[in-house]
């Protein structure tokens, strides 16, 4: 099969134009240069746009030849690709190991009806191939078609007997709507999904820049500065948070989650439209996230963690949740659907980890007084005592800290729970789990505290913690990581082995 | 459980003071064209980062445990954030042994176990003599085999 023909006009049009300027550039300053030095003919001063047509053609004729030479077929049990102008590729990727079909489109190819197919495999950050650009019908036919061929060729590795007649007949899968997200959530998503952290750099910062503008001055003018630093912030911030809604927005515009046979589907994007799968199979474990403000509404949103590859994680970059917001019942219901969990009830950490953070909070707040007093003693003039106000909110702080943490094991499941500012609910099947590490801090043990982490195949660690249950009892820990791996054992049908 | 070879803490130690005299080394010259009369704070940052290498690694070496379980391998480690972890052989993907040419000077081995996971993705035994390295890996090789799941992820 060959790309869409509107391609040549695409790909080469943004070559040849980038050609092109290229070309003039080289043309009109390299030439005018040479000439001037009389080391070529003043004419070779004028050959701006000469070059510039040659090398937009040349740009245009590469890929005019690289539009024929692609070509792309479904077999069997792979997918092929042959291409290359200079160096051809040859590419067999077989349908078992790909994990994702996704399909985007910008603004610009919305409107030629053509779509960029991104396939993605486990392992490794980066795009399997890429389709760029195939028809939409086209596109959404690959989706369907890799989709069928992987789970037909599963089920002939599984059951190599199962060669029944019935074994061709499941055509089209089945369609459920699973999430719909209306204008007004999607609103209410775009205001309440900042985080407000962001923020506090801004209050401590800006007033505290100000006055140092204008050093020398006296009182009057200096609470001024301080005032107009406040209210700088201020509307800084709105703007941030205005800007951060309205990237959210546009991100997640129409933003709608369909189960189609075995796979999960969601599209969304108000210019650029995407269109991903995730295989209900390649699940590690599900998040539901909340940060203080979609708490306080009652909201939650959710994210998959698959393995190797996280939605939206390397290839559209920025964490993708899978529903981005709906009420917290409804969400669990929702996230119930794809992984049958009951309603974990937590345990939460000992008092004694409540107290850690009290005194860890005022270490810091001890610190930050001294560095204060540091700066009004050598540097500048500055009320340092008025730090010590900070000491205040950490009882309140600490018990927050504290009352957020938590850990259930479940039915075939383990939670954990994390985070005030952005709370995460880690639910992981027992039989997802790869390692589990139970660690102390030197400031743990003074404690008798521990955690636990579960660590699954997920590739989200970066950006969002591992399951983990922090500063509980070490015993408890010992206890609870011994308990998961026997869960993986019991998962997996094989019986728990003795432990001392 | 078992534990490593105690060669093992010469090739820590070795390393610790490769780490001490280089820090020590670039203080001293810094001091040197800075601040000449401070030129003594150099050989004593080196003294106090050999005395601590020293310790963590002795410590390192009393605390460094690991054992082949029934169902999974367990380890014990870290100085200062003590570390337990369990790797279950279903999850392994393959097992290395290594050596560097520090631990080849020191006649000694590392075992290297891949899993998928995220955090614990390879875990490392150091501190065998190479015939225990060769047989450690022989023997999970086995457990692991006994254990071959398709799905490993």
């Amino acid at each position: 099969m060959k790309l869409h023909p509107l391609t040549i006009l695409v790909r080469g049009g943004s070559r040849g134009l980038g050609f092109a300027v290229a070309g003039f550039v080289l043309g009109s300053a390299g030439g005018g240069a040479l000439a001037a030095r009389g080391v070529l003919p003043p004419i070779v001063s004028a050959s701006g746009i000469p070059l510039a047509i040659l090398f937009g053609a040349i740009g245009l004729g590469y890929e005019v030849i690289w539009h024929q030479r692609f070509e792309y077929e479904l077999t069997q049990d792979t997918l092929n690709i042959d291409s290359g102008v200079l160096f051809r590729r040859e590419r067999e990727v077989p349908f078992r190991r790909i994990q994702n079909v996704d399909i985007r489109r910008s603004l610009f190819q919305r409107l030629l009806q053509i779509a960029r197919v991104n396939i993605e495999t486990a392992g490794g950050g980066s795009t399997e191939a890429s389709l760029q650009y195939v028809g939409v019908e086209e596109a959404r036919r690959l989706q369907r078609e890799i989709q069928r061929r992987k789970g037909r060729s599963a089920e002939q590795t599984t059951a190599e007997d199962a060669e029944a007649p019935g074994a061709d007949q499941r055509a089209e899968p089945e369609t459920e709507l699973l999430f719909d997200l209306d204008d007004r959530d999607l609103i209410l998503y775009s205001i309440l999904s900042f985080d407000p952290r962001v923020l506090s750099v801004l209050f401590v910062i800006i007033p505290s820049v100000a006055p140092m503008m204008g050093a020398d001055v006296d009182q009057l003018t200096a609470s001024v500065f301080l005032a107009l630093g406040f209210l700088g912030a201020l509307v800084l911030a709105f703007g941030i948070w205005v800007f951060s809604a309205f990237a959210r927005f546009v991100q997640f515009y129409g933003f709608k989650l369909r189960r189609v046979g075995d796979e999960l589907r969601y599209e969304r994007g108000l210019l650029q439209r995407y269109d991903g799968s995730i295989p209900l199979e390649k699940i590690q474990s599900v998040v539901v996230e909340e940060n203080f403000l979609m708490r306080h509404f009652g909201f939650a949103s959710l994210s998959i963690q698959t393995a190797g590859y996280a939605p939206g994680a390397s290839p559209t970059g920025g964490s993708e949740a899978a529903v981005p917001l709906a009420k917290r019942a409804e969400l669990f219901e929702l996230a119930r659907t794809i992984e049958p969990f009951e309603m974990p009830s937590f345990e939460r950490p000992p008092e004694t980890a409540r107290r850690r953070y009290a005194i860890r909070y005022s270490l810091v707040v001890g610190a930050l007084l001294a560095v204060a007093f540091g700066v009004d003693r050598f540097l500048v003039t500055v009320p340092w005592y008025l730090v010590a106000v900070l000491f205040v909110p950490i009882p309140y702080a600490a018990r927050k800290k504290w009352a957020h943490r938590g850990w259930a094991l479940l039915d075939g499941y383990a939670a954990t729970r994390n985070g005030f500012w952005r709370r995460r609910i880690h639910v992981v099947p027992d039989f997802r789990v790869q390692t589990v590490i139970d660690s102390r801090t030197i400031f743990q043990r003074r404690w008798g505290l521990g955690t636990v982490i579960i660590d699954t195949a997920s590739s989200r660690s970066l950006v969002s913690q591992d399951a983990s249950a922090v500063d509980i009892e070490a015993e408890t820990a010992e206890r609870l990581r011994d308990a998961i791996a026997d869960r993986l054992q019991a998962a997996l049908g094989y019986a728990p082995a003795e432990r001392d | 459980m078992e534990r490593l070879n105690p060669r093992v803490q010469i090739l820590w130690a070795l390393q610790a003071l490769i780490g001490a005299g280089l820090l020590g080394g670039v203080v001293t010259g810094v001091l040197y064209v800075v601040r000449r009369d401070l030129l003594l704070l150099g050989p004593a940052l080196f003294a106090v980062l050999a005395l601590v290498g020293l310790l963590h690694t002795v410590l390192r070496y009393r605390i460094w445990r690991f054992e082949v379980q029934d169902d999974a391998l367990f380890l014990h480690r870290g100085v200062l954030t003590r570390v337990r972890t369990v790797v279950p052989y279903v999850r392994v993907q393959h097992v290395d042994t290594q050596r560097s040419p520090f631990e080849r000077l020191a006649g000694l081995s590392s075992v290297v176990i891949y899993t998928a996971g995220s955090r614990g993705a390879d875990v490392t035994i150091p501190g065998l003599v190479p015939d225990r390295a060769t047989s450690l890996q022989e023997r999970l090789r086995t457990l692991v085999g006994e254990r071959d799941t398709d799905d490993a992820v």
